[in-house]
This record gives C-alpha cells, structure tokens and sequence, in this order.
C-alpha cells in the first residue's frame, strides 16, 4: 500500500500545483454565489433552488475534473516520458494506475470539501441550517465522481486525451440515461400493443438493452438531491447499496485499465 | 546481473502496423562488477535492450533475465538504478521533491533519506541551491545530474543508464566519466549505453557493438580491436625520390610521409631509408579506434 500512497500523494501534489485546478474551483464557487440571485428569480422556494442549483455545480465541477485533471495525469506521464523512471522501480504497474487514481479522488474531495464549506456559509446567510442529508447528497456525488474518474483513467490508459475526453463525457451522458432504457423498455411491453407505430422489440434488442444498462454504471442511482431538497425520504440501506453499486464499476475499471497498463509498450 | 540471449524485438508502426524489426537475437551478458559500455549509432536497439531489460517493452522472443531474474518482473528491478535516455521529470517538484518522491518509492524511510538525497546530490554535482528550484528551471545538465542522483539514491548494485553523458558539457562530461569509474571502484555494476566512444574506450571493461539491432562485436576493448590491423606512420627528415619506398614496405602517404600495414613492413622500410640517406623525422603507431571499428560495422549493415 505504501507505494501507492506515495504516488497518490505526488499525483494530489501535482494537481494543486496546476493551474486548471484553480480555474474550474473558482468557476465553481461563482457559480455556487450565482445561485443566490437565481433563488431570488426563480418562482420557486429560494433555498430549494439554491441547494438544488449548488449540488449541480458541485457535479459538473466533479465531472469537469475528472476529464481535465483525471486523464491528464496518466497521458501527461506517457507523452512526457515521466512514467519510464517510474516503471522502472521495483513495483507493479497496477500500483501507478490505482495510485493516480485514489490521487485525483483526494483532490476531487477537497474541492467537494471547499465547495461544501461555501455552501453551507452561504445557507447560514440566508437563515437556513444545513442539514445532515445534504451532507449524504454530497457524499453521494464524490461517489458518482469516484466512477467517473475511474472510467476517465480507464479510457486514458488505452486512448488518446481527446478520445478518453470524449468516452468520458459519453459515460456520464448514458449512465445517466441508461435507467429510462429499462423504463422505456418496459412501457413499450405494456402498452406497445395498444398503440400503434410503437417499434416491436426482438428478444435480441432486449437482450442488448439489458446488457447496455448493467455495463453503463446508472448513475442516476447517485442522484438523490431531490428528494434532499424537497425533504423526501431516502430508503433504508441506500447509501450502503449504493455506494457498494459504485465500488464494483469503480473495481471493474481499475482492474481493466491495470490490465491494460500492465501489458503496453512504452517506446 | 544482465544476460540478453537470442532476444528480438519488432515494433508495428504507422496505420498500416508496418513491421520494424529492433533487435535480431541479441546476446550478451554484463557480469558482477563490470563496467559496461553498450554502444551503437541512434536507431540500432540500446534504448529498445535497456527498455526491455527494465520491464518497459516487451521482447517478442529470446530471453532477458536482470539480477537472475526474468526482465519484466518486478523483483528483478531491486537494487536496479536507472536513468532514461533525455530524462523528463515532473518539473512541479523541487530537486529534493523529486529525490525524495524517487527515494520513497524506492523504499528508502525517511530517516535514511534525509542524509541520503544530500549525498546522491553532492555525488552528481547538484548544486545545494538548485535543490531547493522547480524542475522546470534545470537546465538540461542539471537534469541529467538529478536524474543520475535518483538513479543511485537507493544504493544500487547494478546501474543502467541510457545515454548518461547526453545534453552535458565537457566539464559535465568528465564529472560523468569520474563518477562512472567511481561507482565501478566501490564495486557497482555499470552498464550504459553511450555515443561518447572515447570515453568508453578508455573507461569501460567490457563492451557490446550494437548495429542495426544486432551485436557484431563484444567483449573488452582489447578483444572487440583485436583484428584489427595496427598501421605505422613513419616521417622523413626529407622527400624521398620518386620510386617510393620499395614494395613491401607500406605506401606513400605524401613525399616524406609512408604508412607501413604491419611491424615487418616499418622494419623493412627502415632499412632502406637508411641505404638511401634519408632521417626520420617521427615514428607513430596507429591503432584503430571503437570509433572506426563501429564504422566498418555500420557500413557492412548499410
């Protein structure tokens, strides 16, 4: 395990020394302030919109990192050569990949961390206290960011910077549309009969629907700020089912993406 | 420490994955305690044998095996020191950042490292006040000096370097040559592959050839030179007539200047020099150098 720290520690080290990491904090923390104005235009409740509003931004802010931090930090090493004298210590290349990994997971929960701090400043100013769900809301989109991150790493270890951008961006666009897949599925066996121009499924399309949602991680399971928001209550054992759910896409990835890693040339 | 056998490599380039072959069974063997000199013009397969001797390629047949163990395994890369041909460092770390990160990773505590970075540092030359800069403002020396310091911060007993002497200056080049012989004195096996063939003839015990992803000729300098013919250049004090030495007895390089291809040849030239009156001015033995040898090799695989 030591190793592994020590390279996550540098990969942290690395990261808040760079710039971009500043940028896209900054970028979130005004639009975590903007949410203040936008409480007060919205018709609806003020606070409601500005926990809504500010969770969202923490995600996308998680999202964007992932992709420009975490892909960078396995490419960086690969196209600047910097990995060659890392390899070449007594250690298994999987200890690099998990690493970086649990590297760039400390630098999205610290910026989780100052976003949260923000916030919670921000409800005290407007007279509302902060409550013990937001902080699970929160916990639960480090963990959304965790399997992001994972897949970012994972398309990274195989791919172009551009390409594992785009991969990314595709695995957190279907996983969060991959749930209406099985709805849609299951509206059309209902009532596909009964109305007409409704595309018949084959056994094989749902066959391939199926297999499409248990690859996609369904990170709508991640997303439970509104029913934070609007008091809803969360089902017992959620956030333990949930985050064991994020725990094996996040294993799945590593392990493929060490795969990977453990049988490329580095010319 | 290292034994190469029958090792090849080819890589796929380009869309169409043409084949570029590296290495053609490559052998060699770097023994306890020598100082090994891997030498080849750019594109012949050092970089490709050391990458793949570290674990970084793989080869596609043959054997590598590093400290008695397979190449490729991390066992086999303990007490291993290494430093990449142009080394490029993380250059957000501070020179003794980096040395401790290395270090770390090595296995070093920190106690131990706290005396060790210090003298890997004063070994390779770093200055104390550059110690504490980014990376990012080293000049190229300066990195292969820092880059050095890692390779040897866990005291190996086996250091691979991949063009060590690269990007240094004279003055730079000759600390190199220093702490290679030193480092070879305190009993550590060198191997490292160079282009600066003066210094590995005069350094080195032992040495491979590597042309065109083969290796030609190997052992110590003596026996890769071996065949080769010494030449004598002997100088008149005056121009001889315009008959020449007589056959036999070498060729004219100018009219006062002939060049003999064996002892027999200069004794029998001497001789007729005498018979005709004329002084020498200088004898000189010419003995082919590394740099001539792999020329011959290169141009045979041209």
């Amino acid at each position: 395990m030591k190793p592994i720290m020590i390279i996550a520690v540098n990969a942290f080290r690395e990261t808040v020394r760079d710039k971009i990491l500043y940028n896209l904090v900054l970028f979130a923390l005004g639009l975590i302030l903007f949410s203040l104005m936008l409480g007060d235009w919205s018709v609806f409740a003020r606070v409601n919109v500005i926990k809504d509003f500010t969770m969202a931004v923490m995600s996308i802010s998680g999202l964007l990192m992932s992709i420009f931090i975490g892909i960078g930090l396995v490419q960086k090493e690969i196209q600047r050569k910097t990995i060659l004298t890392l390899l070449a210590k007594p250690l298994p290349r999987w200890h690099f990949i998990v690493g970086k990994y649990l590297g760039l997971l400390m630098v999205l929960a610290m910026n989780l961390a100052v976003m949260t701090l923000v916030f919670f400043l921000l409800l005290r100013y407007i007279g509302e206290r902060p409550t013990p769900s937001l902080v699970t809301a929160i916990y639960l989109i480090f963990m959304e960011m965790a399997v992001i991150t994972a897949a970012a790493l994972l398309f990274s270890a195989f791919s172009t910077p551009t390409l594992s951008a785009l991969f990314t961006l595709g695995i957190y666009v279907a996983g969060h549309l991959s749930g209406d897949l099985l709805n849609h599925l299951e509206f059309i066996r209902k009532y596909g009969q009964r109305l007409p121009g409704t595309p018949v499924i084959t056994p094989f399309t749902e066959k391939l629907i199926h297999f499409v949602y248990y690859a996609i991680p369904n990170l709508e399971n991640f997303n439970i700020r509104g029913r934070v928001v609007y008091n809803l209550p969360i089902p017992e054992h959620y956030v333990l089912y949930t985050s064991l759910y994020g725990l094996v896409f996040i294993c799945i990835y590593l392990l493929i993406a060490s795969l990977w890693f453990s049988k490329r040339d580095f010319i | 420490m290292i034994r190469v056998e029958d090792l090849s490599k080819t890589y796929r380039i380009g869309f169409w994955m043409k084949k570029v072959e590296a290495l053609r069974s490559v052998s060699f063997e770097v023994r306890e305690g020598d100082l090994f000199g891997f030498i080849g013009p750019n594109g012949a397969g050092k970089s490709t044998t050391i990458k793949i001797l570290l674990g970084l390629l793989k080869g596609d047949g043959g054997k590598a095996t590093l400290m008695g163990k397979p190449a490729g395994a991390p066992a086999s890369r303990l007490g291993v020191g290494f430093l990449p041909e142009q080394p490029y460092f993380y250059d957000y770390l501070t020179g003794r950042e980096f040395l401790w990160f290395y270090g770390q990773l090595s296995g070093l505590g920190w106690k131990d490292l706290r005396t060790r970075v210090d003298e890997v540092a004063e070994l390779t030359g770093m200055k104390r006040e550059a110690m504490d800069r980014n990376l990012r403002t080293y000049s190229k020396g300066m990195l292969q000096r820092i880059g050095l310091a890692q390779s040897l911060l866990s005291r190996p007993k086996l250091v691979i370097l991949d063009e060590p002497m690269s990007g240094l200056d004279p003055m730079g080049r000759r600390d190199v040559r220093t702490l290679l012989k030193n480092l070879h004195a305190q009993g550590i096996t060198v191997f490292y592959s160079s282009h600066v063939l003066s210094d590995v003839e005069a350094i080195c015990t032992r040495l491979a050839m590597v042309v065109d992803g083969t290796i030609p000729r190997q052992g110590t300098v003596a026996e890769v030179l071996a065949d080769e013919a010494e030449q004598y250049v002997v100088a008149f004090d005056k121009e001889f007539s315009k008959n020449g030495p007589p056959e036999g007895a070498g060729t004219a390089i100018d009219a006062r200047t002939v060049s003999c291809p064996d002892l027999g040849a200069q004794k029998h030239l001497l001789q007729w020099a005498l018979a005709q009156g004329l002084g020498v001015e200088s004898v000189s033995r010419n003995r082919h150098s590394l740099e001539d040898v792999l020329a011959r090799e290169v141009a045979k695989h041209a």
